[in-house]
């Protein structure tokens, strides 16, 4: 993966760990083992992006990357848990795209 | 004076020992709300593979009406108590897990999909597994 796109994933996941940490919760996995799973799955979504029901596969990644954390908040119901969701989803697309498109 | 020292060891053994419990227990229950999440997309390819498998004369109605049941149930105990969470999904979700990758396999057949979403549903179910593993403590 391009050393931009690192840094944008980077960024977003020191913002997830810093929003989840200031609520008190955590993850089972460490924070490198999220990273690297993370940039794996964008680098796939990557090349499926011109598939069919590529937003059913952006929503099945979120999932996996959520169960792989086991992030406690992630609730349905919570509303800090649906913003990180959102976070998760919004930057598995961008990513995937920015790779797909080749622009860096 | 050494009976003391013993009772003092054994209670630090059995203070650690809790410790761990409590310790394994938060990561079980921590499990539970993204295994909530992630249910409706895995029931969803449950759903589809056990349609698949009616139309396919695999599944007689009343296995499939048993099917559904299950996972119903398996959703529900995702709200519930964490030892139900841990009976019902290590006693539902072997059983749910096949029909979730048939599913899939019945999408990508259809043309819904593509072999490289394909891959990621099958992510998602890879991850649930596991998570439902750990649950149980595997």
């Amino acid at each position: 993966m391009e050393e931009d796109l690192k840094e944008i994933l980077n960024a977003f996941l020191d913002q997830l760990k810093t929003e989840i940490e200031d609520a008190g919760q955590d993850i089972s996995v460490s924070w490198d083992e999220l990273r690297m799973y993370t940039a794996e799955r964008a680098n796939h979504l990557s090349a499926i992006v011109n598939e069919p029901g590529f937003e059913l596969a952006v929503r099945a990644e979120r999932d996996a990357i959520a169960l792989k954390a086991g992030i406690a908040a992630v609730n349905t119901a919570d509303e800090a848990g649906q913003r990180w969701l959102g976070m998760i989803q919004g930057t598995l697309i961008v990513v995937a795209k920015v790779l797909a498109l080749g622009l860096v | 004076m050494r009976r003391l020292r013993l009772l003092a060891l054994s209670s630090l053994f059995l203070l650690a020992g809790c410790a761990g419990l409590a310790g394994d227990s938060a990561r079980e229950r921590a499990l539970l709300p993204a295994l909530r999440s992630a249910w409706p997309g895995v029931a969803a390819d449950v759903q589809r593979g056990v349609n698949d498998g009616l139309d396919d004369g695999d599944l007689t109605a009343a296995a499939s009406d048993a099917l559904v049941a299950s996972g119903d149930h398996l959703g529900a105990s995702l709200s519930s108590t964490l030892e139900e969470a841990k009976t019902v999904t290590g006693a539902e979700w072997p059983v749910l897990h096949p029909w979730a990758a048939r599913g899939v396999i019945d999408r990508v057949d259809d043309g819904e999909v593509g072999p490289g979403v394909a891959v990621s549903l099958n992510e998602r179910i890879l991850q649930f597994d596991a998570a439902i593993d750990a649950l149980q403590g595997r």
